[in-house]
């Protein structure tokens, strides 16, 4: 039995610490082993990650969500903290900027950093994913935050986009990312190119796609436009850029009287028959070629005359070259007969209306004109070729100054529309100072949505009538004055009540406090005071006829009619009631 | 938002509580605020890992989440800043007694720290002693992707970097069964702890304490902790019982940070102590799953859970094995609990650390798989 040497026991000693030592490096290279197998797994991984992204990208139509998956991936894939995604379309002009995991410091951050973006392109090699040097960030405002970073950007000049991709890992987080390496270059490098592919496609994809649609579109135009031609009642005719016919509905070979071969290929201006005058706005129009619209006289080919509204529309592409023109003729004869009739029948009523000795005016608002004949003129003792301001002048200041507030407020109730029309009487203080009695008659006109467009207007001289009469008026009403028995009832020309005495209003009690108002004296019974202001409204009309009439008023009672004129010159209706 | 859609429908706006688990590429502020904004009636926590999981598997990205919705108001929240190894009992106390007044019947815990600078048995102590030992702390420890440089812990409107929170759920109709496993195997001798205070370790076998530890583990002087924590699991050896129980014979520790030649511990951690370096063993990674997926399962039987939160180690998961079998391991932990092929709530996170009973007892553990399985009673 041999004895262990202390020699020995060191040996051993050393071997074991060596033993221990082996077992703990193994432990370690097949850690490292370990961990390479798990590096490759991962960058698989990326690569997975990225085909993913891929996929999903192909599936994408919507522009906004691209790029936010695309940020997105890049910071999936390159295992970033932080990604940009920049893209220029120099056609439009536009720019789009989206990031990831970027926090802006304050308000102007996020456009400081897109223009840092740019002016990092500057320094750096188009069209290959790179490391950015350290001494870059520095630089910068924004980007000085981070210290590491991967960069791409690329233009296509044929499709006219340029496309910026940043990847980046700051200062304060730089501890727990990896290390940027040739790997993430690699990795950005096939992921921009994908970008780009992508991009490239979807925008050729959306300009054939825009063009396609325009296509349909012009073709849809062109039907749509085509069967409104061929059915339209206008005659339609559509010339190349320089005038010469190319086309023609029938409608246009139907009212021009032309043959096909009259026309074919020829200037428009030339074929048609039309004035020199016509003709030259017609050339004119397609020389200049802008949108014209005018009535012309055309002589019919059968010999007859026909008047045409003729329209030039100049046709032009999304240039704003001129591509060809299209000319409406419309058939507006019987319209251009018909305002000849009109004409010559506002000409028989104003010679009529001269002859009968009535002044007419009309207002037109839109256009603030007035027109007047000659015997208004003469009523007022204005020149019939004075301005319409000065007639203006000139009436008011005749309107008696009693009157005056009166004949306003009438004229302001037909304008805002209280009512249509009416008739008034008032007096008129002429330059030679005497006073004359007018029946004016007005009324209102309106468009076809109702909008206030002018008065028009009649006045009559009635100084004569109303003299004539006067002094038997005057004796009425003094008689009805003084006759304090029987009821009385007095009346304006618009049903208001004036007037009535203590035995009225016994009779009546429901006109108590209705002075100025029109009141159906009798809502209950047929026989009601509505009679009286048809009565009334007859004879605003004719104030020669004024005559007494006998009505039935209360049902037990008759009454007498006295239509009169006031002071004033104002329709009254008196009432007496008889026993 | 698709995310709160994807776990609660629609109807994410009226849930009470959010518990996220984020990987570190995110901004835990931005993270936070638009939770808030979504949800504006929830109280919302989150912490940082290395990777979720989740029912529809494993995700290891650096911009991963997942989130757990709870509703109803079952539950009590706590959370504080500046929890350290030197005053993680005093927080956990803290922490501990919020809880206990906010809500009676507290029985288990949801514990979220700091996964860096931290002593996880003083936490666990601080919480027993308001609660005593009955009530179950599970939960883990946050992390970066085990560079050991940063982590993050939220609650409502504060981010943490060295904060903690806690849940206290008290519907006594709820119980949680917890079970942790890990497949390491104990190699060589022992390097023994010779001088230490806390949960830092000055000295190994009278040596500075991290170039020895390099020097065993056979790594260059200048490595950080994100290469030693996939080689560096130390082994604390285990009483036989709690050795059957666990179906190991050492419970191990993980080292997230040094500081001059002091190693930063998970636990406290008293000189003489002989810890041992460790090596992974994937069939028994394997089988040590089944098992404890199938002792939860024995011990709930004919309960369906309500949801199941998960605590695994960053180093099994991202840098232990590759993907696919990452996904085998999930599936075979998911599968069981799973009814008519729909798995339970899950939320499952890559931490540092985690906690979970063994032999009875609140425990911490590191380089585990630990499932907390939640049951209606």
């Amino acid at each position: 039995m041999s004895h262990l040497t202390l020699a020995d026991y060191n040996k051993l000693l050393r071997e074991h610490q060596e033993l221990q030592l082996r077992v703990t490096r193994l432990t370690y290279i097949e850690q490292q082993l370990r961990l390479a197998q798990d590096r490759l797994d991962h960058e698989l991984g990326l690569y997975k990650r990225l085909s993913s992204f891929f996929t999903r990208l192909v599936k994408s139509r919507d522009f906004d969500l691209f790029m936010q998956l695309a940020v997105e991936a890049m910071v999936d894939v390159l295992e970033v903290e932080t990604a940009a995604f920049l893209f220029r379309n120099h056609k439009t002009g536009e720019l789009f900027y989206v990031t990831e995991g970027f926090t802006p410091q304050n308000d102007g951050d996020s456009e400081l950093f897109r223009r840092e973006i740019i002016n990092l392109s500057q320094m750096t090699l188009r069209s290959k994913a790179a490391i950015i040097p350290s001494n870059r960030f520095g630089l910068f405002e924004v980007l000085q935050r981070f210290n590491r970073g991967l960069f791409y950007h690329a233009t296509d000049r044929d499709v006219g986009i340029s496309v910026y991709l940043l990847g980046l890992i700051s200062i304060k987080k730089s501890p727990i990312y990896e290390k940027l390496t040739d790997k993430h270059e690699t990795l950005l490098g096939i992921f921009a190119q994908g970008v780009q592919s992508a991009l490239v496609s979807w925008f050729q994809d959306t300009v054939i796609k825009g063009q396609r649609e325009k296509i349909d579109k012009s073709e849809t135009e062109l039907k749509r436009l085509t069967l409104i031609a061929k059915t339209i009642e206008n005659g339609v005719a559509i010339t190349a850029s320089d005038g010469k016919v190319d086309w023609t509905n029938k409608q246009f070979i139907k009212l021009t009287g032309l043959r096909k071969k009259d026309y074919s290929g020829k200037q428009i201006g030339e074929v048609l028959d039309l004035s020199p005058d016509d003709r030259k706005k017609l050339e004119e129009a397609l020389r200049k070629a802008k949108n014209i619209d005018f009535p012309v006289r055309y002589e019919h080919k059968k010999g007859n005359c026909k008047f045409f509204q003729l329209e030039v529309l100049p046709v032009r592409d999304e240039e704003g070259d001129l591509n060809n023109f299209i000319l409406i003729l419309k058939d507006i004869t019987e319209e251009a007969r018909f305002k000849e009739e009109i004409i010559r029948i506002n000409k028989r009523f104003e010679t009529i209306a001269e002859l009968a000795n009535v002044g007419i005016w009309e207002w037109n608002k839109p256009q603030n004109s007035i027109r007047w004949n000659e015997v208004l003129a003469k009523q007022f003792q204005f020149d019939h070729l004075g301005s319409q301001e000065m007639l203006l002048d000139v009436w008011l200041n005749a309107i008696h100054p009693d009157d005056k507030d009166y004949v306003l407020a009438n004229r302001q109730k037909v304008i805002n529309k209280e009512c249509e029309k009416l008739t008034q009487m008032y007096r008129v203080i002429l330059r030679d100072g005497s006073l004359r009695h007018m029946q004016a008659h007005l009324q209102s006109e309106f468009d076809e949505r109702g909008e206030f467009i002018g008065l028009v207007g009649s006045t009559r001289d009635i100084t004569d009538v109303v003299n004539a009469n006067k002094v038997e008026r005057d004796s009425y009403l003094l008689e009805l004055a003084l006759d304090r028995v029987n009821p009385i009832l007095i009346l304006d020309a618009f049903g208001h009540i004036c007037y009535f005495n203590q035995p009225m209003l016994t009779l009546t009690p429901d006109i108590d406090g209705c002075k100025g108002q029109k009141v159906d004296l009798n809502r209950d019974q047929q026989c009601s005071i509505s009679g009286v202001y048809k009565l009334i409204a007859t004879y605003s009309n004719r104030w020669e006829d004024l005559r007494t009439v006998e009505i039935p008023f209360l049902n037990n009672y008759k009454a007498q009619f006295y239509p009169t004129i006031s002071a004033r010159g104002e329709l009254l209706a008196v009432i007496l009631i008889s026993e | 938002m698709e995310c709160l859609e994807s776990a609660c429908g629609e109807q994410y706006a009226d849930v009470n509580l959010l518990i996220f688990h984020a990987s570190i590429g995110h901004n835990f502020d931005d993270l936070m605020s638009e939770a808030r904004r979504l949800a504006p009636n929830a109280d919302v926590v989150a912490a940082s890992c290395c990777g979720v999981v989740g029912r529809e598997g494993v995700s290891e990205s650096m911009k991963d989440i997942a989130l757990m919705a709870v509703r109803g108001d079952e539950y009590a929240l706590a959370f504080t800043d500046e929890i350290y190894g030197h005053n993680s009992y005093e927080k956990a106390k803290e922490l501990a007694l919020s809880l206990k007044a906010q809500k009676e019947g507290i029985n288990m815990i949801y514990f979220l720290g700091s996964g860096i600078d931290i002593a996880n048995d003083l936490c666990i102590k601080g919480f027993e002693e308001v609660f005593g030992s009955d009530v179950t702390i599970f939960g883990a420890t946050s992390s970066d992707n085990m560079r050991g440089h940063i982590s993050f812990q939220a609650a409502n409107d504060n981010v943490y970097e060295h904060g903690a929170y806690a849940i206290g759920f008290c519907d006594p109709s709820l119980y949680v069964d917890t079970q942790a496993t890990h497949g390491f195997i104990a190699v060589g001798d022992p390097l023994t702890v010779t001088k230490s205070s806390g949960h830092i370790i000055h000295e190994f076998d009278g040596k500075p304490a991290w170039p020895e530890y390099l020097n065993r583990l056979g790594v260059d002087a200048d490595v950080d902790c994100g290469t030693t924590i996939p080689i560096g699991a130390l082994g604390e050896a285990l009483p036989d019982d709690l050795a059957k129980e666990y179906g190991n014979s050492h419970l191990l520790r993980v080292v997230t940070k040094f500081d001059g030649n002091d190693v930063y511990y998970a636990t406290t951690i008293e000189p003489g102590t002989p810890l041992w370096l460790t090596v992974r063993d994937e069939d028994v990674i394997f089988s040590e799953m089944d098992r404890i997926v199938k002792c939860i399962v024995d011990r709930n039987p004919g309960r369906k859970p309500v949801a199941v939160f998960h605590a695994d180690c960053l180093a099994r998961g991202r840098f232990l094995v590759d993907r696919i079998l990452k996904e085998e391991l999930v599936f075979k932990m998911q599968q069981p609990f799973s009814e008519n092929g729909e798995c339970p709530p899950w939320l499952g996170m890559y931490g540092f650390g985690e906690f979970a009973r063994l032999g009875g007892e609140n425990t911490y553990h590191n380089y585990t798989t630990a499932l907390y399985v939640i049951y209606r009673k």
